[in-house]
């Protein structure tokens, strides 16, 4: 049986333990490492260094940032009386996209499971909960629709509610330029209970 | 109308090395002794259906010994030809193909339709009340992607709720998080409630009928649906969704103490069960082994014209090793399908019990060793042995 020299079978090993790099994967990815220039394989490694070191989360809103607060939580320019709260850093960049939310986030860091161990308190909730001070008037809630999405916006509509805030949930809808009759069933299903007035 | 499968394409799976096979669109007969792979040739057709096998919830033996993946592509004629692939490997997550582009598995299944029939199937009486909706299930979720969404979804909360009831035990601070999952698995179970109540209802008067028909109208078939709480089915029979979710409600307030106590959810339509009465007698209990199988065929038929009814197409029917012995009311059984121009897949270990009239318009397969080879009519008579 071959085996790799210490040092790739050890980069192989590294590389396996990203999400979605099975071994096959892995020793493709070492095999283009190693070709690589020495300069070329520095940069890569002080990238990742570089990002370990300066990247941190805001102390406001928890999405990741190099520094603190991060660029939204610090712009004087954005809504301050509305809140959307989100599962992972992503969720931030994805609404961001839609230049459509002008207020401010707040990043859970995942969604409430029994299953894996995830209760109100292991995630950035009791940090919300401090930040909903006179000024907050509205809770977005855009967890994912999922169970366990469902399940942390119905957590936290029934400890935010209680205070006087107003709080959202993001509709469910028709995919926009598609035609009705290619949209799956079970959104479209959604979207009719959704329906609104015109 | 109906759908059939055109062609079957098998990669390193079971035990087929590599197996093409052109079909037949209205009866094809897989012949062979035991453990050849008759039955695997089935589970192929059932895996393009519902996407995962009804044999195994440990897809790694779908792959043929030592090899790395399977491969699964069946062409199935509806309105316009349909490529189905299912690809299972050992070390990345199954892949859905439509046409050869990747798709999730609730767009997957419904493509192709099918009734399975195997030996198993009597356990629809004679099993548990876990056997009954199985099968229930397995039709509706065939037809109907919002019920198959819902039912997963419900699946789901029922294992976080579950989790938190054990957690309960350690600690009753767990139970404050119980009323965000139980909004969700009253919403989730009135909505399946209401749908296998819609369905039972219309699949018994199918089946009813039928059941007279192959019984020479000397036995009536009735199925009922069983919501989890018992006490409820004996109420009138006009149940909405609404009354269900309000139903889901009540119970959870009174079964609450004892699901703390348990550890486990009682509550909700996992608990629900089918009752099969033939002349008004529970057939579970009273029925002879003849009367079950009897009702057994007259349900599979009447879910063959429920899923037409729903998708204006018969489905393809598998019948695994159940009409070996044909005795009259399997012979009727299996005409019945025939006749509705059902595309009809059968294994047996031997042809004896299928007439001329039948085999001459059939393709006719020899399974052996996972190798398969067309036969012609010349063979068929030695195969009759």
């Amino acid at each position: 049986m071959s085996r790799y020299p210490k040092p790739m079978a050890r980069l192989i090993e590294e590389l396996t333990r990203l999400p979605g790099i099975g071994p096959k994967t892995a020793q493709r990815l070492s095999f283009f490492l190693i070709g690589l220039s020495k300069e070329e394989a520095h940069n890569l490694a002080s990238a990742i260094m570089e990002a370990k070191e300066k990247i941190t989360f805001c102390s406001q809103c928890f999405q990741l940032t190099d520094a603190d607060p991060c660029a939204i939580c610090a712009d004087q320019r954005r809504d301050r009386s509305i809140i959307c709260v989100v599962e992972e850093p992503k969720d931030v960049i994805a609404i961001e996209r839609t230049r459509e939310f002008n207020g401010l986030y707040h990043v859970l860091h995942g969604a409430i499971s029994p299953l894996e161990g995830i209760g109100p308190d292991q995630l950035r909730i009791p940090e919300l909960m401090a930040r909903l001070g006179p000024q907050v008037q509205e809770v977005l809630l855009a967890t994912d629709p999922n169970v366990e999405g469902e399940a942390t916006a119905m957590y936290l509509a029934r400890v935010i509610k209680p205070l006087g805030i107003r709080v959202t949930r993001m509709a469910h809808g028709m995919p926009v330029g598609s035609d009705l009759e290619y949209v799956d069933e079970v959104t479209l299903g959604k979207a009719l209970e959704g329906r609104r007035e015109l | 109308m109906k759908m059939w499968i055109k062609r079957l394409h098998l990669t390193n799976f079971r035990n087929y090395n590599a197996a093409e096979i052109d079909l037949h669109p209205k009866l094809d007969i897989f012949v062979g002794h035991n453990a050849q792979g008759k039955t695997n040739l089935l589970e192929a057709m059932y895996i393009l259906a519902m996407s995962k096998s009804y044999r195994t919830g440990r897809e790694e033996e779908l792959i043929f010994h030592s090899e790395a993946s399977a491969l699964i592509r069946g062409r199935v004629e509806r309105n316009a030809d349909v490529d189905l692939t299912v690809a299972v490997s050992r070390s990345s997550p199954k892949k859905l193909l439509v046409n050869d582009k990747a798709t999730n598995s609730s767009k997957f299944v419904g493509r192709l339709n099918v009734v399975l029939f195997t030996p198993d199937s009597l356990q629809l009486i004679k099993g548990s009340p876990g056997d009954r909706r199985r099968v229930l299930d397995v039709q509706i979720c065939q037809t109907d992607a919002v019920y198959r969404s819902n039912l997963l979804k419900y699946q789901r909360v029922v294992r976080q709720r579950n989790q938190l009831l054990k957690n309960a035990a350690a600690s009753r601070a767990a139970l404050k998080q119980l009323p965000i999952w139980n909004e969700q698995l009253a919403d989730l179970a009135s909505r399946i409630m209401a749908s296998r109540e819609n369905v039972v209802k219309r699949l018994s008067s199918l089946a009813a009928e039928i059941h007279n028909r192959l019984t020479g109208e000397r036995e009536s078939l009735h199925i009922a649906y069983l919501p989890f709480s018992k006490a409820h089915s004996a109420r009138s029979s006009h149940e909405s969704s609404l009354d269900y979710h309000r139903l889901m409600l009540a119970e959870l307030q009174n079964q609450h103490l004892l699901e703390i106590q348990r550890g486990y959810t009682l509550v909700g339509p996992h608990r629900d069960d089918l009752l099969f009465t033939i002349d008004g007698r529970d057939a579970k209990t009273y029925a002879s082994q003849g009367q079950q199988r009897t009702a057994v065929l007259s349900y599979k038929l009447a879910e063959m014209e429920l899923m037409r009814l729903e998708t204006g197409e018969y489905p393809v029917v598998l019948l695994d090793d159940v009409m070996s012995e044909l005795d009259r009311q399997r012979r009727a059984f299996l005409v019945e399908i025939l006749n509705k121009k059902a595309q009809t897949i059968i294994t047996t270990t031997h042809l004896g019990s299928f007439s001329d009239e039948i085999l001459a318009d059939a393709a006719i397969f020899g399974i052996e060793a996972g190798r398969i080879a067309e036969r012609g009519n010349g063979d068929v008579s030695a195969l009759r042995q």
